[in-house]
């Protein structure tokens, strides 16, 4: 359920720079808005609404694609439908472009990630019939050249789906961690952990799930890295940046940057991360904490992270 | 004995103290339960009185002690210590009050101050439970008088028996393995209209005498790593709640330790007390054995309980609520989580309101994604952690 790009309610994802406005540009979604996106153009501060769920559905989760033109959500609508005596939600992937339009529905979505190259999205279909009882029913491709065609990858059962960005391997995780490889259509059970890897892929962690903590691992000696200073059971935000720093803390308010290597914090600050340009290694920061219902121009901030 | 000292400071004379003595060691004894003032003629006298009400295990019971001294009393007005100790059927002193203190003065006039037991007695490792029902014993004195009354403990409507189980949990539970010891014994349920009880045979045994502190439902290392010992599952409805087995096999999925039960069955007759048409629903817990629940993280050792949303409308069973969406009420979810972490000895609330969670979160409440459906309480592992086989 936790995937580390995606944030339901609060956060936005940052607009991987294809252009150089773009890198200023984020989506995000209010706290008590949970059917509407916007994207909020930094530069010359303007909010624009970019897609709106139906009546009746919220969005779970959203995400850019890599390539910057595409932006992938979750969209569940509340009451559940009735299937004999049981209840499951109808749980759409949708596919819209930069100006909300929608390019593609897909029903029945537990998960989805986006290829490294943006060009493809790999989903976990399946129903959800509340409470964490899920159905999976496997892994699908879809790629953006033909969105007609919804290409089955592998049976293996999963609630939680990665493409790995340093190797283009897909990650999954049920009770195990599974390795995919989308070229192939092989499926090898690792002992991995979990399924986020860095973007050099020499560290990995797993998020939050149920409280049970957060923990960042050592993909070649598959070791827990040990966390100075970090309460891993209140960090319920996580976030590769660039290379093997991520940010990890409280979703509403502190946060650290932390090096994995290190497995220490390089600096620290407090708000609502809305989006981060690895190119300037600048992030942007909402600073009202208790008020996310809107982007208030007086209370973002841009800073600059030193990442060594 | 402060009255005593006093004393022999005041008169320091042989005959005087021996006077002293004799009359302040004058005893008053009545059984009084329900009873307003006794027919005391005595200079003084210190009694209890009892509410009129049928107080039961683990409800409030007010205590009222009162004083009159007239002016020919041997006692020297002033400002006396108030001790007042509450004893079992049993003849265990389950609670001594001190702190509490009186103004004697020789006024022939009656004075009272209330104190409230709030009907539960304390067992060696899981705090305080309800108080089995029985007689107690009210032991009160102050300057040397002396005053003792029996406090009647009934039983309350949903553990006749005062075991601290309640009787939807011994029923659901009927036939369920437990191991105690060496030995493995079953629920027992010998006459369904009655209440039943854990096991029969064993009811005057070593295993009654141990009732109440239920060691033997034990959560063992981690709730991501985890075993349950001895669980036991929630009923399938009960005051408050309903259990909602979803695409589970039915009883699959409802397995806790005795604790949480018990504390969670609490937080639902609290909510039920206002809310007696919205039944809280609740889903997944642990497997017997606890162990992996895939796709749950958690879950493995029966501290973990998955709680369903309160919606603004008409309660349907097995509806889901989604945060945001539709009839979902954040209030009244509110409500019950907050419920949860007053009366459960609650770690973390988990839920995915995130205008909630920083609205209104205390360190209890927190916002963690994948719950928009259903909201999770980690309970505290009151035993420690210990090691799976």
């Amino acid at each position: 359920m936790q995937k580390i790009l995606l944030f339901q309610l609060i956060l936005c994802q940052l607009l991987y720079a294809s252009t150089k406005t773009a890198s200023d540009k984020f989506i995000y979604s209010t706290n008590d808005e949970s059917r509407i996106l916007y994207v909020y153009d930094a530069k010359n501060q303007i909010s624009t609404r970019l897609y709106e769920a139906p009546s009746g559905f919220r969005i779970d989760s959203y995400g850019q694609s890599p390539a910057g033109k595409q932006i992938a959500l979750l969209e569940t609508n509340g009451e559940h439908m009735r299937k004999g005596d049981l209840g499951y939600a109808i749980k759409n992937l949708v596919i819209i472009n930069q100006n909300g339009k929608v390019l593609k529905r897909i029903k029945n979505v537990l998960e989805y990630s986006w290829s490294p190259a943006g060009n493809s999205i790999a989903f976990i279909r399946g129903l959800d019939y509340g409470g964490m009882e899920l159905k999976p029913e496997g892994i699908w491709l879809l790629s953006l050249s033909n969105l007609n065609t919804e290409d089955k990858l592998s049976d293996v059962k999963a609630s939680d789906i990665q493409w790995a960005r340093h190797n283009n391997k897909i990650y999954v995780k049920w009770k195990e961690v599974y390795e995919l490889d989308p070229r192939e259509k092989t499926s090898t059970k690792t002992d991995f952990q979990g399924i986020f890897f860095s973007e050099d892929g020499k560290y990995y962690f797993r998020p939050n799930y149920e409280g049970t903590g957060f923990k960042l691992f050592d993909t070649g000696s598959n070791k827990e890295i040990a966390l100075k200073s970090i309460d891993n059971k209140k960090v319920n935000f996580y976030r590769w940046i660039k290379d093997s720093h991520l940010i990890v803390g409280d979703i509403t308010f502190e946060k650290r940057v932390l090096s994995a290597k290190r497995g220490d914090s390089l600096s620290s600050f407090s708000g609502k991360v809305i989006g981060f340009n690895p190119k300037t290694s600048e992030i942007y920061v909402h600073k009202d904490k208790k008020a996310f219902r809107g982007l208030a121009k007086s209370s973002i901030e841009r800073m600059k992270l030193e990442l060594n | 004995m402060h009255l005593r000292n006093n004393l022999n400071v005041m008169f320091n004379s042989q005959n005087l103290r021996r006077f002293a003595v004799i009359e302040l060691i004058t005893i008053v004894v009545l059984v009084c339960s329900g009873c307003e003032q006794p027919n005391i003629t005595a200079d003084a006298a210190i009694w209890i009185s009892l509410p009129e009400s049928r107080p039961r295990s683990g409800d409030n019971y007010s205590i009222t002690v009162n004083w009159r001294f007239r002016s020919g009393a041997s006692v020297v007005p002033g400002h006396y210590p108030l001790r007042l100790e509450i004893i079992g059927p049993d003849g265990i002193s389950q609670a001594i009050v001190n702190g509490l203190y009186i103004d004697i003065d020789l006024d022939d006039q009656q004075h009272s101050l209330q104190w409230i037991w709030d009907g539960r007695v304390s067992t060696p490792d899981r705090g305080r439970r309800p108080a089995p029902p029985g007689d107690y014993t009210l032991y009160v004195s102050a300057a040397e008088y002396h005053f003792s009354a029996t406090a009647k403990v009934y039983p309350n409507d949903y553990d006749q028996d005062g075991d601290n189980i309640s009787d939807a949990i011994e029923n659901e539970n009927s036939g369920v393995q437990i191991t105690f010891g060496t030995n493995t014994y079953d629920y027992v349920v010998d006459n369904l209209s009655r209440p039943p009880v854990i096991s029969w045979y064993l009811s005057s045994g070593d295993w009654y005498a141990n009732r109440g502190t239920h060691e033997y439902s034990l959560a063992k290392d981690t709730r991501g790593n985890g075993c349950l010992y001895n669980g036991l599952r929630i009923a399938d409805q009960s005051t408050g709640y309903r259990y909602y087995p979803n695409t589970d096999p039915t009883d699959t999925d409802n397995w806790a330790t005795l604790l949480l039960i018990n504390e969670l069955e609490q937080v639902a007759r609290v909510w039920g007390a206002t809310h007696s048409d919205y039944p809280m629903t609740t889903l997944d817990f642990s497997k017997q054995n606890g162990e992996s629940f895939p796709p749950h993280d958690g879950h493995q050792n029966g501290l973990d309980a998955d709680i369903m949303y309160i919606g603004s409308g008409t309660y349907q069973y097995g509806s889901f609520i989604v945060v945001n969406v539709g009839s979902y009420d954040a209030t009244a979810s509110l409500e019950l989580m907050q419920l949860f972490n007053n009366l459960a000895s609650v770690d973390r609330i988990w839920t995915s309101d995130q205008a909630l969670a920083d609205y209104y979160s205390t360190d209890k409440i927190q916002y963690l994604s994948g719950h928009t459906n259903h909201f999770h309480v980690d309970f505290l592992d009151a035993d420690g952690s210990q090691s799976c086989p």
